[in-house]
């Protein structure tokens, strides 16, 4: 492992062949899990005593609630390395991370809702984690309408890296300002938090369908960073050749 | 089969929630796929202009 | 002997105080640019009652949430003006050029906008409070609350306007970046009066605000100047 030279990947034009063949595989890998996931959660996991069986969205809404949180970590991650080292590669796969962070937290307040109304009755709880997933949507739209408000690639890569690094000092800070302002209001009987005491086959089921997300969001962002490399390597000799395959080389 | 689909009375809210998700990955998957063809044309189009092979 | 062609570096201090001083000197020719801001923190104070039944009771309990809110919206409108007209006249480039400490220009810069927005914001939010029917306690812990919790909002407002120079969007972007980032000083700016007035104390809620702004401002400078480098890219 120690062996391979990581930083051969760092230009996008030796990555993308990389990309191309790991999206294949992590597409794949989130299907299987999927299936077990989806199995395992609504064959085997029981009836729940409380909540019926409306507590199976839990298998779709526990692991969106926690990718669209990693993802922006992961987000933050790359911005570093794209401010540190000044470099390209780092800033599209920020860039390719954030619609499916975004979708991922559109998920999570969808299925959240459609969760709460049967359990609890209204399909909006103003709970601490559905509201700091609210606000990490804005923060995640916030990066996307800022990377097309910017017309200089690189300009728009380092001013989003930047939102981006703020943006996650901020989130444990929301959450917590958030969570104080909940424990305050409502007290402590309606907390999504509060799943149904779970069998084990239940945690099984949402293990397998978080591992199934992270699969997904990984070729989902491989693949869009493909779409982002060509974009902005039009020019480069490898995409021509890539894009006009038939180009035959022409004998003097 | 319309009784697990009913799932005990809650059918509506756990089907529009995976239905969601699925109709989601759909427009992801379609997007993806859409956008990589258009910078393909897009990157075709600009070297053609520029005269680059 | 090096031939010396360029002015001696300015101190950090006096950076400072020569780019606050020349912010609030160009504020006071602009008096009713600053004005505006004022009156418009006013104006939406007074939509809400408008919007739904005046009832003293309920407008007193959502007082503070609706002070707040309007002292956000009309922070967020007033940040333009901070890098608006240096940036048009290319006066902001030549600050990024100056033999001064980037960050001390721009904390300058900060510390003048938060003189002209916030701090009248402070005063007038006694007005707002008597709209609102609050007691005087009240006032006087809202009013406290904006001191302490607006530079923290000034210095994330200031950063987001940096990373929006010349992007498209305008204002609407800005709100877009601030309002998110702004939760936590809403949460325990609004928090604050709410407690005091059932009588919790405010105590939590005002220190944590008074942290939260002395952080920002000791990370802000370096931040925004990375932010306005960025920029100018």
């Amino acid at each position: 492992m120690a062996a391979i030279n990581w930083f051969r990947f760092a230009s996008p034009a030796s990555f993308y062949p990389l990309a191309g063949k790991l999206t294949g595989l992590f597409g794949w890998v989130a299907v299987l899990l999927a299936i077990a996931g989806l199995y395992v959660g609504f064959v085997i996991a029981p009836t729940d005593a409380q909540q019926g069986e409306s507590y199976r969205i839990i298998f779709i809404h526990v692991p969106a609630a926690w990718m669209a949180m990693f993802i922006y970590v992961v987000i933050a991650f790359w911005s570093v390395f794209s401010l540190a080292l000044n470099a390209r590669l780092p800033s599209m796969m920020a860039q390719a991370l954030a619609p499916t962070g975004a979708l991922f937290a559109f998920i999570a307040l969808w299925t959240g809702a459609f969760w709460g109304r049967p359990t609890w009755g209204t399909y909006w709880v103003w709970d601490a984690r559905l509201t700091s997933t609210l606000v990490l949507l804005f923060l995640y739209l916030g990066l996307i309408a800022l990377r097309s408000g910017i017309d200089d690639p690189r300009r728009a890569d380092r001013a989003c890296a930047l939102l981006a690094l703020v943006g996650v000092v901020n989130v444990p800070i929301i959450y917590f300002s958030v969570r104080w302002w909940n424990t305050l209001h409502q007290g402590a009987t309606i907390s999504m938090s509060a799943a149904p005491k779970m069998a084990q086959t239940m945690l099984t089921a949402m293990l397998l369908m978080t591992f199934s997300a992270w699969a997904y969001a990984i070729a989902a962002a491989l693949h869009r960073v493909r779409t982002i490399i060509i974009e902005r390597e039009a020019l480069t000799d490898w995409v021509g050749r890539l894009v006009n395959p038939v180009q035959r080389q022409r004998q003097p | 089969m319309s009784a697990w689909l009913a799932m005990g009375g809650h059918g509506f809210f756990i089907w529009s929630s995976y239905g969601m998700l699925a109709l989601a990955l759909i427009v992801e998957i379609a997007v993806l796929r859409r956008s990589r063809r258009d910078a393909a044309e897009r990157a075709r189009a600009m070297r053609a202009d520029l005269n680059q092979p | 002997m090096r031939p010396s062609s360029s002015p001696e570096p300015a101190s950090a201090l006096a950076a400072l105080t020569w780019a606050c001083s020349r912010d609030l000197r160009i504020a006071l020719r602009h008096r009713g640019e600053v004005a505006l801001v004022l009156v418009f923190f006013l104006l939406v104070g007074s939509m809400f009652p408008l919007a739904m039944a005046p009832d003293p009771g309920l407008l007193r309990a959502i007082a503070p949430g609706i002070a707040w809110v309007s002292a956000l919206l009309a922070t967020l409108l007033s940040l333009p003006r901070l890098f608006a007209a240096d940036h048009a006249d290319g006066t902001l480039e030549q600050l990024l050029l100056a033999p001064a400490p980037l960050a001390a220009l721009l904390a300058g810069k900060v510390l003048a906008h938060w003189l002209t927005t916030a701090a009248p914001l402070v005063l007038l939010s006694g007005l707002a409070g008597l709209q609102f029917d609050l007691d005087p306690e009240d006032i006087a812990i809202l009013a406290l609350s904006l001191l302490l919790g607006t530079p923290l909002l000034t210095w994330l407002g200031a950063i987001s306007a940096a990373l929006t120079l010349g992007a498209r969007g305008g204002s609407t972007l800005l709100g877009l970046l601030v309002l998110p980032l702004a939760v936590p000083v809403l949460i325990f700016g609004a928090g604050s009066v709410e407690a005091a007035s059932v009588g919790l104390g405010a105590e939590a809620h005002l220190s944590l605000l008074a942290a939260g702004s002395i952080l920002a401002s000791m990370v802000g400078p370096a931040t925004l100047s990375l932010a306005v480098r960025i920029a100018f890219e």
